[in-house]
């Protein structure tokens, strides 16, 4: 029953998402768009706060699971960087209003946390993507990286379009991060 | 001077001392205890001690702003001046752990988030400018991703309890590529 509610809501909440803003979010207006009974929100979830939790929980392995179907097979290099950052770019497109929930939910601890442990799992793959590329200090270009990558999420988010300038700085900077003379001198 | 403005000032002073004395935990109780004035005093200045903070976390900002300004003002423009002025930024940041903390406890108030966003477009615009003068093609566009990396270092710094050479270096040395 549980399991249901969850999944029922789940797959309503970028609607949802789009009709109530953070601010409106009531376990009454949930329930009314997403037509279930209060009851069963406070059965599965208790209160706001905790639903706001799952949903990022869901949004995250959403995403994780949108790149890594999206860059399998694809060979290792930045291609595969770029493919991948491209698509967890369309995924926060795709699912906005969602996104704009989380990072207004953000001032709580338990979702700053998931946030930053999704970063810093991105960071950990993509600095061993870098250090196979023979990047200087790869670590830290992907922290830099992942970074960059959230800002022009965020921006874009905000806009509502892709920001084709944004995208190629970012482009640029993973493209040349880590090869500068001064730093090939130093490795 | 009117006693409003110097009563102001007494706040404003006492809670400088208390936020680089103690952090950003500070109550307002503690403020009217250290300014010797009734706590009610704060509100009838302020209006309420959120307001107060704000306008100290702007001051601070500020500060750093005027270093950087003071620090690279009799500078050629070029790459030499800019990541001096990133560093130097990032080293001010450093060492203000107050200013930190006030920013951290304020990042979700209202007045002070939208200080904030207007504190990071000031800089934002700093080093469009410093990336225009260097050639950069699309400043407007690095700077912002760049602005993004320096809070990310900024972030890291704080809770490492020490400068991050290695953060800094990428990023600075990201500036000696070629960007067109």
């Amino acid at each position: 029953m549980k399991n249901d509610i969850r999944s029922k809501l789940f797959s309503a909440t970028s609607v949802i998402a789009t009709q109530i803003p953070h601010d409106d979010l009531s376990i009454s207006r949930v329930c009314e768009v997403a037509g279930i009974p209060a009851s069963d929100f406070k059965t599965t979830f208790g209160d706001i706060p905790t639903y706001l939790e799952a949903v990022q929980q869901d949004f995250l392995q959403n995403v994780r699971a949108r790149i890594i179907n999206v860059t399998n097979g694809a060979t290792p290099g930045l291609l595969r960087i770029k493919l991948g950052s491209e698509s967890y770019l369309a995924y926060c497109a795709e699912n906005a209003g969602v996104r704009d929930w989380l990072v207004a939910a953000r001032a709580q601890p338990r979702v700053l946390r998931g946030l930053q442990q999704q970063n810093q799992s991105f960071t950990l793959v993509l600095g061993a993507e870098l250090r196979a590329l023979g990047r200087y200090q790869p670590d830290a270009a992907a922290r830099l990286y992942i970074a960059m990558l959230n800002e022009v999420a965020s921006s874009e988010q905000r806009s509502r379009r892709r920001l084709p300038d944004l995208r190629d700085a970012l482009w640029h900077f993973l493209d040349h991060v880590g090869t500068s003379l001064q730093q090939r001198n130093a490795a | 001077m009117h006693d409003a403005e110097q009563i102001r000032r007494k706040l404003s002073r006492a809670a400088r001392r208390l936020v680089d004395q103690t952090g950003a935990a500070v109550t307002a109780a503690d403020l009217a205890a250290a300014a010797t004035l009734p706590p009610a005093t704060i509100g009838q200045v302020y209006g309420d001690f959120e307001t107060l903070l704000c306008e100290l976390l702007g001051q601070m900002h500020d500060e750093v702003r005027d270093l950087i300004a003071n620090l690279t003002l009799n500078m050629p423009a070029g790459r030499s001046r800019l990541k001096l002025a990133v560093d130097a930024y990032l080293q001010a940041l450093f060492e203000r752990p107050a200013l930190r903390a006030l920013a951290s406890r304020l990042r979700f108030h209202p007045q002070g988030a939208q200080l904030i966003r207007q504190r990071v477009h000031g800089f934002n615009l700093l080093l469009q400018m410093e990336l225009k003068n260097i050639g950069w093609r699309q400043p407007d566009a690095l700077a912002r991703l760049a602005t993004a990396a320096i809070i990310e270092i900024g972030l890291a710094e704080a809770e490492a309890g020490h400068p991050l050479p290695e953060l800094r270096e990428t990023l600075l040395n990201y500036f000696d590529t070629e960007s067109r």
